[in-house]
């Protein structure tokens, strides 16, 4: 009876009780060679991760690269994983290294030069907003890599990966109200910067 | 421009993203400094939004499950390139207990000790030539290296990096 219904449930059913693991018994499942448990994690974090790298290096054409190299990295090293580590911690951490790095030297290839944005704008006058809007971009991420750098993990999880303040904890090492408190400094510090002295 | 009040800090965050609670409220009611504080974080955060993030594409779960696949089946399983770590290790122990029961026997005080783990930070001991220094990276932050030796791990190649850590101490 019960092996009847396992045969009329099929592949739907198969993915629909993956979704439903946590991470941890995701990671089992991969470990013990279930590619679509794989799968599940890359959708369940993918947004996140998408998030943090394309934010923090502003170039969208390198982004899906980034991501995917994030999670090879996390999926095919899982040795590293330790003990009760959360998967999700342990990805962000990742994802927060490559794309500093790699946001370093894009943030440089960013600065364009005035005449080539004087020149777009006399060309496309409507695109003003955007280059503006950009132009804040820019000089907010310039700011944050100026920020200590337990500050700028604690941003760029929250302001750009969208993290909620336990996972950001969970991350950095630190508990929850250490982390909103980081945060609190981190924004007013950068307010300073971005706005000027106020 | 009063300070908010600092063990409210935390509260202000929550606050200034519309979570907040009732005994914060009730602190709000008479603080003036900690009200400027919550407005002002609600002005910042505004300002340094971010735009919409696009979604991935549909596609780059999969890509990623076959890439981790093949790479999978094109790496050996480090467990294996450990086994024979673990073996010798076990080799080591026995030994050891032999040796302390034989000191035992004859008298003679001799320490049985299991190899020491001597790994200057974890992970680096299973990475194999032919993979990069971002994997070990996850491990270390800057602060805890300095800038030097963290610039020196996170720019170097695989060889590089192996080298570089079984020379330097933590
Ligand atoms: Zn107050």
């Amino acid at each position: 009876m019960s092996k009847r219904s396992v045969a009329i449930a099929g592949p739907r059913a198969d993915l629909d009780e993956l979704e439903s693991r946590d991470d941890a018994g995701l990671v089992r499942a991969w470990r013990r060679g279930d590619g679509r448990a794989a799968e599940t994690l890359v959708r369940r974090h993918q947004k996140t991760v998408y998030r943090l790298v394309l934010r923090s290096t502003g170039d969208p054409s390198t982004a899906d690269d980034i991501t995917q190299k994030v999670f090879l990295k996390a999926l095919t090293n899982l040795e590293q994983l330790k003990g009760d580590r959360a998967f999700q911690s342990w990805l962000m951490r990742i994802a927060l290294n490559f794309s500093r790095s790699r946001g370093r030297g894009l943030s440089r290839w960013l600065r364009a030069p005035a005449e080539a944005l004087a020149r777009l704008r006399s060309e496309s006058p409507g695109q003003d907003e955007i280059i503006d809007k950009s132009r804040m971009s820019q000089r907010i991420r310039a700011a944050m890599e100026k920020l200590p750098k337990r500050q700028q993990r604690i941003v760029r999880l929250r302001l750009y990966a969208e993290l909620p303040f336990k996972s950001i904890a969970d991350t950095v090492g630190t508990t929850e109200a250490s982390a909103k408190v980081t945060y609190h400094n981190a924004i007013q510090t950068l307010r300073r910067q971005v706005r000027g002295r106020a | 421009m009063k300070r908010p009040c600092e063990e409210w800090s935390d509260a202000c965050v929550d606050a200034a993203e519309d979570h907040i609670n009732a005994p914060f409220a009730s602190h709000l009611e008479k603080c003036d400094a900690c009200r400027e504080a919550v407005e002002r974080l609600r002005d910042d955060l505004e300002l340094l939004k971010p735009d919409p993030s696009p979604v991935p594409g549909p596609w780059l779960a999969k890509s990623i499950r076959h890439k981790a696949e093949a790479e999978r089946e094109r790496r050996p399983s480090r467990l294996l390139l450990l086994a024979p770590a673990a073996a010798a290790a076990a080799v080591l122990v026995i030994l050891a207990l032999i040796a302390s029961w034989t000191a035992e026997t004859v008298d003679s005080p001799v320490i049985a000790e299991a190899p020491s783990d001597s790994t200057p930070f974890p992970g680096h001991d299973i990475l194999q030539p032919g993979e990069d220094s971002t994997l070990v990276l996850n491990d270390i932050w800057e602060e805890d290296w300095g800038p030097g030796v963290y610039g020196l791990l996170a720019g170097a190649d695989d060889d590089d990096l192996i080298r570089i850590l079984e020379n330097i101490p933590p």
